[in-house]
């Protein structure tokens, strides 16, 4: 629909008429009646005005120059539909007028007839073009009407989604936030200075303290500023973080001075357009408690089995220390006999007394080193080095292999290997696998006793070491039944070696399996992860 | 009666055979050591007196073992067995075995040289008692078969006569092959030759 008032629409009369003073006539007339009138004399020109003014109302000389009064018409129509025409012509005939009609001429009025006529017929033109303009704006208006209606449905619906979202969301926040404040776990929202933008009940229990001291206080009051493995590490640099949370146990330092264990798991997050860290915690004291009871108990069973082991190695030790005893009073009587002699000179006693301390002083390391083995000890880890710990183990085990007639070989890697561990914890473990394979081998013929130890690298980060014994191998059992406790075939045995072994090497991270050998006797293997760090030898 | 024989020591621990070695040495002993029971069986010749001071337990051939193939090639060495803890049962079959002792270490150094002197002069008695019976074996090889025969038959206590009843000779014929055993065994009468004649474990 046209954006032109109504006025312009309706008010102007198109004259096409050749004859001059024929249209010079009919517009006074018409202008007379109140119209305003537009005259011209050509088809092309009256084309021209319906295209460019508003003209509601066209009466039209049938005979133009220029152009027939029907094809005028057709042009007409198909330019403004809603012009009314009136044909007025002098000539008129049948067929034209009908032509006329069925091209959609209003009205049809001859030449000859009363101007009244005219001027009637353009009125009622007009009228039924208004009328027909009023058709079309109430169909405009019902169609705007029905498209607003569709508006103001789609807006309320709108809204009522809105509404609904908004509750929803207020829905959900709540039991966010009822889960959140419910929760077991202290739950924190932390900033990247260790400012706390929100606390849940939980985390306020956790550190002793109401939710809203820790909000005041901030995380980083709760670390204590001597651990290393600090707690504040986890939130030095919230945005160079992985999208991976962040994980570990740590002690926190509570309000009331207590330290306790937590764990925490610390994730990225967006709080109120700041990035910050979710930071979901619990205290694992007690867990962490049982393990250094269960650390301690192992400690306990590891010292009762290396007690077990030394009395089971007594008469071996003994006759360790024997040896240096003997070789002392060998020396001490020659030099007996050489002064008694009077020919001895001081050199040569010297020489017998030097040889003396030396053999004190083997006796002396041998007891040191039972001593060491022995003590009740705390666990201790160190970097150590694994070929260093097994020329220890064996001068303990030396002795008794020597009466066995075992021959001892080792093949120990070229590079020093070095492993995290406890020194006497993991000799206990190589002490036990050695003995076991001594004794397996009591029964084996004298040429066939061989006790092999290896160790070797393991991929990139671990070591392994291997026992090997040509023994009687297992008899019958399950392989697995040897790591049991107090599983022995022993009789003076706890039945505690292996098991405990076991437990030892995985404590350190490593692991021990056994696996008979293909032609006799059987290899114990256990790996060890590779020391990073270059500390102090502990040994 | 002094013995001069070798200590021959095998011990597989360096500082007690470095120790005994001057024990030894200091009492003007010869002697010799040995870390291996292998290394002593390779190098020990039995014709040269000695003994032997063995510790029992040792990688390889143990002393027991060596003990044992010493007996088997009919090497009659005096043995000294010295152990680092008391086993009764291997104690008891080494001496069965024939073992001058076995002594637990530590072991007094006087004791040990003491029973060092006892073996040495049970070494010199045994090669001299070997010597003996060689040299009467020899003297017996000598003997013709018929004197062989009237020997035998003479230290039973027979008379000549009925020796020569028996073999079916004259005695006259007896009475000279009795003669000339008599020289050959170096007999001056019947007793003396029946003596020799025990001695070389006949009768």
């Amino acid at each position: 629909m046209s954006e032109m008032t109504q006025r312009e629409r309706i008010s102007r009369l198109l004259i096409v008429e050749d004859d001059e003073p024929q249209l010079r006539t009919l517009t006074a007339i018409m202008q007379d009646e109140g119209f305003e009138v537009i005259g011209c004399s050509t088809a092309a020109e009256g084309l021209d005005h319906i295209k460019q003014e508003n003209v509601g109302v066209a009466i039209v000389d049938l005979r133009l120059p220029d152009l027939s009064g029907t094809r005028l018409l057709e042009q007409l129509q198909t330019l403004n539909g809603a012009v009314r025409i009136i044909i007025n012509t002098a000539y008129g005939s049948f067929d034209s007028a009908k032509d006329a009609v069925n091209l959609g001429a209003f009205a049809y009025v001859e030449k000859a007839a009363d101007p009244e006529e005219l001027v009637r017929q353009v009125h009622r033109a007009f009228r039924t073009h208004l009328q027909h303009y009023a058709d079309d704006l109430e169909v405009a208006v019902a169609s705007r009407t029905s498209e607003l209606q569709q508006a103001n449905k789609a807006l309320r619906r709108e809204i009522t989604e809105h509404k609904e979202t908004e509750e929803a969301l207020r829905e959900s926040e709540k039991s966010f936030r009822a889960l959140a404040e419910n929760a077991t776990d202290g739950i924190l929202i932390v900033t990247d200075a260790g400012t706390c933008r929100y606390a849940n009940k939980h985390a306020g229990q956790i550190a002793g303290c109401a939710p809203a001291a820790l909000l005041e206080a901030g995380f980083k009051d709760l670390s204590p500023a001597d651990e290393s493995g600090n707690v504040m590490e986890v939130f030095r640099n919230p945005l160079g973080w992985d999208t991976v949370p962040v994980q570990r146990e740590t002690v926190l330092l509570r309000k009331d001075g207590r330290r306790i264990w937590v764990e925490l798991t610390a994730a990225k997050t967006v709080w109120q357009g700041e990035p910050a860290a979710l930071v979901v915690f619990r205290d694992v004291t007690d867990r962490e408690a049982a393990r250094e009871r269960s650390r301690q108990h192992q400690a306990e069973l590891a010292h009762v089995s290396r007690l077990s082991t030394m009395g089971e190695m007594a008469s071996g030790i003994a006759h360790e220390l024997n040896q240096p005893l003997f070789t002392i009073m060998n020396f001490a009587q020659t030099c007996r006999f050489k002064i008694e002699s009077g020919r001895a000179g001081p050199d040569e006693i010297l020489d017998n007394l030097e040889e003396i301390t030396a053999a004190a002083e083997k006796a002396g390391q041998i007891i040191r080193r039972l001593r060491e083995f022995v003590r009740k000890r705390e666990p201790r880890r160190s970097t150590i080095n694994i070929n260093k710990i097994i020329h220890e183990v064996v001068s303990f085990v030396e002795s008794e292999a020597r009466i066995d007639g075992i021959r001892l070989r080792l093949e120990l890697a070229l590079d020093e290997l070095r492993v995290q561990g406890d020194t006497v914890l993991i000799q206990q473990v190589i002490l036990n696998l050695a003995r076991n394979g001594i004794e397996a081998m009591t029964g084996s013929k004298v040429d066939e006793r061989e006790l092999t130890i290896q160790t070797s690298e393991a991929g990139s980060d671990a070591i392994e070491v291997a026992v090997c014994d040509t023994g009687h191998g297992l008899s019958g059992e399950p392989v697995d039944r040897l790591f049991e406790a107090f599983f022995t075939t022993k009789p003076e045995g706890l039945g505690l070696g292996l098991s405990i072994s076991r437990s030892i090497i995985e404590a350190e991270g490593g692991h021990l399996v056994a696996t008979p050998n293909p032609d006799r006797g059987m290899t114990f293997r256990f790996t060890l992860p590779v020391s990073q760090g270059d500390q102090d030898d502990g040994s | 009666m002094e013995a001069d024989g070798t200590v021959f020591v095998v011990d597989d621990d360096a500082s007690v055979c470095r120790s005994l070695a001057r024990l030894i040495e200091s009492v003007g002993r010869p002697f010799q050591t040995f870390s291996t029971a292998k290394e002593f069986m390779d190098a020990y010749d039995p014709a040269t007196p000695g003994c032997l001071v063995l510790d029992v337990r040792m990688p390889g051939i143990s002393g027991i073992e060596l003990q044992k193939q010493l007996a088997g090639k009919g090497i009659n060495i005096p043995i000294i067995i010295i152990t680092g803890h008391g086993d009764i049962p291997m104690a008891a079959d080494a001496m069965r075995r024939g073992a001058v002792d076995f002594m637990e270490k530590p072991v007094s150094p006087q004791l040990l040289l003491d029973r060092i002197q006892q073996a040495l002069a049970q070494d010199f008695d045994n090669r001299q008692t070997k010597a003996e019976r060689d040299d009467l074996a020899a003297r017996v090889a000598r003997l013709t078969q018929r004197e062989r025969q009237v020997v035998d038959l003479a230290i039973t206590g027979m008379t000549n006569k009925q020796i020569a009843t028996q073999l079916g000779v004259s005695p006259q014929a007896i009475d000279a092959h009795r003669a000339k055993a008599m020289t050959k065994m170096h007999a001056n009468n019947v007793p003396e030759l029946v003596k020799l004649m025990v001695k070389t474990g006949v009768g």
